[in-house]
């Protein structure tokens, strides 16, 4: 490199930068360990420490367990009856409804990957919507709509809100799994004179059978974990979480703690299943050779299309429509008397949306200063196994139950635990710290493996020490995924009903607001406070689509 | 002035399963352009990005102007990098050119000096204020030369930097980058797998092959003594004929027999551990062999044909390169040839034309007969 | 074997003109090249011509048959893609098989006839083996074994720049050899194979010439070489050439024309710079009209010494020597006969072989040679079209 010297006598050529040079002397080794143990201490505290002490908790307490849940002095082993009824309900109305999700989800998650159309971009959005909006606005107008038709609250209306609540979740990752497969390959099938049901049977399907698998077990997990729309939709009917929210509110601290255990195993099972799966290498496929003839006739246009059409109105008549009827129950002058009556429900919206806004803020913030470098830490460190098991824990916030981890978050922060917070807002905040972690961490991850490697080593061939090449490079390139995960994020922490319900005192943020309005039957007042919520939500959405054009988030 | 030095240089991965660079000992002068040629999977690239510092060897030194280098990182090393991707940032022309001074910290008047002066060495001075989107390759090579000369670094790296130009391009750009390289003095490593690039451009060129180095040369050194039937294939193609030794005088007189009827050669040659009867390979240039015609006059000629070694056969194919005429003879006893001829050739022959090849000895090279041929020869 | 017609084809997408107004002819088991620089829309031409995409006007016509609507699985076209496309989750078998697989019941069969066509692309004994476990060579043979199985009935053989991804050994040898199995009577196919390699292109019967969705020029390689229709063409099929521009101040017929078939016109032009050279050219021009002539690096011969007897020369000193194996590179410093103090660039390339006197060293003063007939003329173009078309990019 040229240097001062080279140029005796004339006029100084470098300047005294005290950024470069802070930035060269912080790219030591030592430092960035530093940083590696605090980013690892808060990612452990966040997100394993709760699920840890659970673990101990109930080990702790299997004595007192066993007796009341099986040798109950007044009640027997009911209790133990009753959970698993509980579980049996949440496992067989998840089934159901990821079933006929993956019907009316296949040809949209086809439509949506493999074919150009003006208004795509248009349908993709209202396709994901759903799963913007906070679980309890979504429930409680999959609730009013099927009530028109004469569904009451009950397992059938649970089914039609898992329907819609896990759609988006299935068609984005059906569609995840649709683009891994190289379209070419397709396209030489075809040159190969198959026609599009035989492409589909002996090439496209064989090689997202996997990823198939993946993402209905994932969305099923999400099903099975579902608590704030349960809620508004179950009428009599308790699901699994919904009993753990039961048992919370009824101190009954030891029997919460198995059954959140109990479903935190669940799905942590299931999560590891996938994670294997994803990582097989695809099977070889043996050749059935069934009716040529016959996928010749239906690969005609009127079926490929027809089969579209017909899953899509499937679609708006059991998701779309009812996500949004809430929409036409906005009745002003009802809304006023409710409002602004007796009790003034105003002040407790307007309360509400505050708290939620702020948690929301402070939450994200917080998790973008560890998430950064996390991501960093996830995508270019060379730990081998390490960087797989960090991949699979950072996804456990996605799967549990809210209401088991937001238990298990209660029973570590809270009184029974550690004692550094009261049920709450600061309580809330920690929840949300854990569930919303995932959503900022992925679009940045995704962000990074986009960026070419060959930047970060041009800049470091050019001189540049590793701060001065996060700075100019890696910051700059990132930053889209940044604001998107900020976003996701943020509306994650608007819509978490769940976890919540659990661990809030008098404090009350919107989602919760319009379970306690449904309960206590001022609709009015709910519908509005739903109206307002799906529509930040849904601006939300948009704004990251802006940022992230390219759907890289998982889940 | 920067010399470059590699002592028992050797990198492994997955825990030595995987070995890419085996043994290398390497000197490079200074002001050298020198090319690390091989076929792909060799380690050349590995053994460059070595040498920048993008990877750290598993054992060895690397000594650059006489300071051990082999601990620092790349943005101590004082050497610039050209990639084959380009790695061009997202921001404006003049802020890649100058982004190497930037980070180092140079006065703002020394930058926009610097920046001007390289932009116009590539004719890139007019598009300073540009982003460089939608550009064609070439421009964004030439990016990123300007950037890597205006770094002042005195050492250029290059991995396949001409790799993803259309050849075409790449096979006129290649002078452009010479005439850049030695108006600035600079210590030039490119890795390539095409070995007309490296014969057309490079002043030294190191074979490499399965991880370690096979001869190391100036590229007439190499094209017309080479070591062995790979490096003189790989370098331009030979023509191969089976033979045996008929006799041996010494100290390195040799007569040698084609197999099936063919002609007998005696020539000179410095090959060792044969003797008489023992199969080689005589191989030699497809522009070294001469064609004639049917009766053709070797009295008038004004060429001095003495010594030449004919022999008959005819023509079983004909094709153009665009470069020159390419003819496929049949011998006599069955071996093939494949000969080429400048189009400004007067003759032109047709396919099955008998006619008659001549080669002389010195233009033959004798190799002991290898255990595998067809991995010699790199066919698969 | 088949007759491939492109009747008026454009292809527009999203707004830019892929393709204007392509029309040509493959006749029946000819192997044609398309080639052209990368962009020009070759990879596009041939999706339009397999059916994967539909053209935005004009037709296309298989043995005249009406094929423009037809959909890809009713074409008939046998494809080797760039990046193989190999089946990943099907052996070698039953990759070749494909093609007949689902149509045939009987798949002892078809495996029978995929197991012959594996040993004509010289891959026996591999059935089993998946895409992954192949090397880059096999893999192309598997994908090249693919799509004659397709054609077995009849139909097209379309490479689309399959050997890109190759080493040049590896290359020259397997595109010698697909050529071959092509061009062989069990299967006797009519080929298109895409390339951006102008040597590559010259294996071919006919050669079509592509740059930004336009036919530039089809013939023959020696047509495309020796009567190039502009400049871009010829630029484009030559490693480096050198330039002048002048006037022509006579010219005479032929009598013989020894190299082309062809009336040949014999001028002499003379060059701004004032030299006078000698061309031979089918196109006729006019005493006093205004020219630019080509001339190819490799399409000179030099000596130390003038001789006399030798015409079309120019005299100058060596500026720079390079080895480049069978070849030597000169660039030679010629003063303009009309200005002794400029001087004109010229750059050679002489063989290094014992015919062609190959010690040559800088600072020299040597004589180079053009023989006539390699001197190409066109009808004057002005400098910045020159600069622009031999413009590097």
């Amino acid at each position: 490199m040229v240097t001062q010297e080279h140029r005796i006598g004339e006029a100084p050529i470098i300047r005294n930068n005290l950024l470069l040079r802070a930035e060269k002397e912080l790219s030591k080794k030592k430092y960035k360990r530093i940083l590696e143990i605090i980013v690892i201490t808060f990612f452990a505290l966040i997100i394993l420490a709760p699920i840890i002490n659970i673990i101990s908790t109930v080990i702790a307490n299997i004595g007192e367990i066993r007796t009341r849940l099986f040798f109950d002095i007044l009640l027997g082993d009911s209790q133990w009856v009753i959970m698993r009824e509980a579980l049996w309900d949440s496992f067989s109305i998840a089934f159901v409804a990821v079933a006929i999700d993956v019907a009316i989800g296949f040809p949209i998650a086809i439509l949506l990957t493999r074919n150009e159309f003006p208004g795509k971009h248009f349908i993709d959005f209202l396709v994901d919507l759903p799963m913007a909006v906070p679980t309890s606005a979504l429930g409680f107008s999959v609730m009013m709509f099927w009530g028109i038709m004469g569904i009451t609250p009950g397992r059938t209306l649970i089914i039609f809100v898992h329907v819609a609540f896990t759609y988006p979740y299935i068609v984005r990752n059906l569609k995840l799994a649709i683009e891994k497969v190289d379209p070419l390959l397709e396209k030489a099938a075809m040159t190969l004179s198959a026609s599009k049901m035989t492409v589909l049977r002996t090439i496209s399907l064989p090689l997202i059978r996997e990823g198939l698998i993946a993402g209905t077990i994932l969305a099923f997990t999400r099903s099975l974990g579902e608590t704030g729309a349960t809620m508004i939709c179950a009428g009599l009917v308790e699901t699994a979480p919904i009993l753990v929210v039961g048992l919370r509110k009824q101190l009954q601290l030891p029997t919460a703690s198995f059954l959140s255990l109990v479903l935190i195993l669940i799905s942590l099972t299931l999560l590891i299943i996938v994670k294997l799966i994803a990582r097989r290498n695809t099977a070889t496929s043996k050749f059935w050779q069934i009716h040529f003839e016959w996928e010749k006739f239906f690969s005609k246009s009127i079926f490929t299309k027809g089969t579209k059409i017909l899953a899509g109105l499937l679609m708006t008549l059991l998701v779309l429509i009812p996500s949004f009827y809430i929409f036409s129950e906005i009745r002003p002058v009802e809304i006023g008397v409710e409002l602004f009556g007796a009790d003034n429900k105003w002040a407790y919206l307007w309360s509400a949306v505050v708290n939620s806004f702020q948690i929301g803020f402070l939450v994200i913030f917080i998790d973008v200063i560890i998430a950064i470098p996390f991501a960093l830490m996830l995508e270019r460190e060379k730990w081998g196994r390490v960087n797989g098991i960090l991949d699979t824990i950072l996804d456990i916030p996605l799967i549990i139950p809210s209401a088991a981890l937001g238990f298990a978050v209660f029973m570590f922060w809270g009184p029974a635990g550690i004692n550094l917070a009261q049920p709450g807002l600061g309580m809330i905040i920690f929840t949300h710290l854990t569930f919303t972690f995932p959503y900022v961490v992925r679009p940045i991850a995704a962000q990074i493996k986009n960026i070419k490697i060959g930047h970060e080593e041009a800049s470091a061939t050019l001189g540049a020490a590793p701060l001065t090449t996060f700075r100019r490079i890696t910051l700059p390139a990132i930053k889209n995924g940044v604001i998107a995960g900020m976003i996701a994020a943020f509306t994650r922490s608007l819509g978490e009903t769940g976890a919540t319900l659990i661990v809030m005192g008098a404090d009350r943020t919107v989602p919760v607001l319009i379970v306690d309005w449904v309960e206590e039957n001022a609709f009015y007042a709910a519908a509005l406070a739903s109206v307002i919520v799906i529509l930040i939500s849904a601006l939300l959405l948009a704004l990251t689509r802006v940022f992230m054009p390219k759907e890289s988030q998982r889940l | 002035m920067p010399d470059i030095r590699l002592e028992n240089i050797r990198k492994t991965f997955d825990e030595e399963k995987v070995v890419a660079v085996d043994e290398v000992n390497l000197e490079i002068n200074d002001g050298d352009f020198v090319f690390l040629l091989g076929p792909s999977g060799c380690g050349k690239t590995t053994l460059l990005r070595m040498i920048s510092g993008l990877i750290a060897p598993s054992r060895g030194r690397i000594i650059i102007d006489g300071k051990d280098v082999t601990e620092d990182p790349p943005w101590e090393r004082g050497i610039a990098f050209v990639f084959q991707n380009f790695n061009i940032f997202p921001i404006s022309v003049f802020e890649n050119c100058t982004y190497a001074l930037n980070v180092q910290g140079f006065t703002r008047d020394y930058i926009i000096e610097q920046g001007e002066r390289a932009l116009k060495i590539v004719g890139l001075d007019h598009r300073a204020d540009e982003i460089p989107v939608g550009w064609g390759n070439g421009d964004l090579q030439r990016l990123g030369i300007a950037r890597a000369i205006c770094s002042g670094a005195k050492i250029l790296i290059m991995d396949e930097p001409l790799g993803s130009l259309d050849p075409k391009i790449s096979a006129e750009f290649r002078w452009e980058l010479r005439r850049i390289i030695k108006d600035h003095h600079l210590t030039a490593i490119q890795v390539t797998h095409n070995q007309e690039e490296a014969m057309a451009i490079g002043d030294h060129i190191i074979i490499m092959r399965d991880g370690l180095l096979l001869q190391q040369d100036t590229p007439e050194q190499l094209y017309k003594y080479p070591h062995s039937l790979f490096v003189g294939n790989f370098l331009g193609g030979l023509n191969i004929l089976e033979a045996y030794i008929s006799h041996y005088e010494p100290p390195n007189q040799y007569s040698v027999k084609v197999r099936l009827g063919g002609p007998k050669y005696t020539l000179q040659s410095q090959i060792h551990k044969v003797k008489l009867d023992d199969n080689v390979i005589l191989a030699c240039r497809p522009e070294d062999i001469y064609l004639f015609h049917e009766g053709y006059d070797f009295e008038r000629s004004q060429m001095n044909w003495e010594g030449i070694v004919i022999s008959e056969g005819h023509i079983t194919d004909k094709f153009l390169t665009g470069k020159e005429r390419r003819y496929i003879v049949e011998l006599d006893n069955g071996d093939p040839l494949q000969i080429s001829k400048a189009e400004v050739f007067k003759y032109d022959f047709d396919v099955g034309d008998a006619l008659m090849i001549g080669i002389f000895p010195e233009d033959l090279r004798i190799f002991p007969y290898p255990k595998n041929l067809a991995k010699e020869m790199d066919l698969q | 074997m088949v007759k491939i017609e492109l009747q008026d084809i454009s292809f527009r997408r999203e707004g830019i003109d892929i393709l204007s107004h392509v029309s040509l002819i493959i006749e029946d088991t000819e192997y044609a090249i398309l080639v052209g620089p990368t962009g020009a829309g070759k990879t596009s031409l041939i999706g339009l011509i397999t059916g994967l995409y539909k053209p935005t006007s004009g037709k296309i016509f298989f043995d005249d048959r009406d094929v423009t609507k037809l959909p890809p699985n009713e074409r008939h076209c046998g494809v080797m893609f760039e990046s193989y496309a190999l089946f990943p989750h099907l052996n070698v078998l039953d990759n070749v098989s494909y093609a007949r697989h689902m149509k045939e019941n009987d798949h002892g069969a078809t495996y029978a006839i995929s197991r012959e066509i594996l040993s004509l692309v010289r891959l026996s004994g591999r059935d089993t083996a998946l895409p992954h476990e192949c090397s880059g060579g096999m893999q192309q043979r598997v994908a090249l074994g693919r799509s004659i199985m397709a054609l077995e009935e009849g139909g097209v053989l379309i490479l689309d720049e399959p050997f890109k991804a190759l080493d040049a050994g590896l290359r020259l040898s397997l595109r010698r050899e697909v050529k071959k199995i092509a061009k062989s009577k069990q299967l006797n196919l009519t080929t298109i194979h895409v390339t951006n390699d102008m040597q590559e292109a010259m294996m071919a019967d006919k050669i079509i010439m592509l740059d930004e969705g336009q036919i530039r020029q089809i013939g023959t390689p020696y047509e495309i070489m020796y009567e190039p229709m502009d400049l871009f063409v010829a630029n484009f099929f030559s490693t480096e050439l050198n330039y002048f521009s002048g006037k022509i101040i006579q010219k005479e017929a032929v009598e013989k024309p020894e190299f082309r078939n062809k009336p040949l016109e014999r001028v002499v032009i003379e060059t701004t710079e004032g030299f006078f050279l000698y061309a031979k050219t089918e196109r006729v021009f006019n005493v006093g009209e205004e020219v630019t002539f080509i001339i190819r690096a490799q399409y000179c011969n030099a000596r130390h010494k003038r001789r006399s007897d030798k015409t079309n020369a120019i005299v100058g000193k060596v500026l720079r020597s390079k080895f480049m194996g069978a070849w030597l590179r000169l660039e030679i410093e010629a003063p303009f006969p009309k200005d002794k103090t400029s001087r004109k660039t010229i750059k050679i390339e002489v063989p290094t072989t014992k015919t062609a006197i190959h010690e040559f060293t800088v600072g020299e003063t040597i004589t180079m040679y053009f023989p006539s007939e390699f001197v190409i003329v066109f009808p004057r173009i002005p400098e910045e079209v020159i600069l622009s078309t031999l413009r590097v990019n």
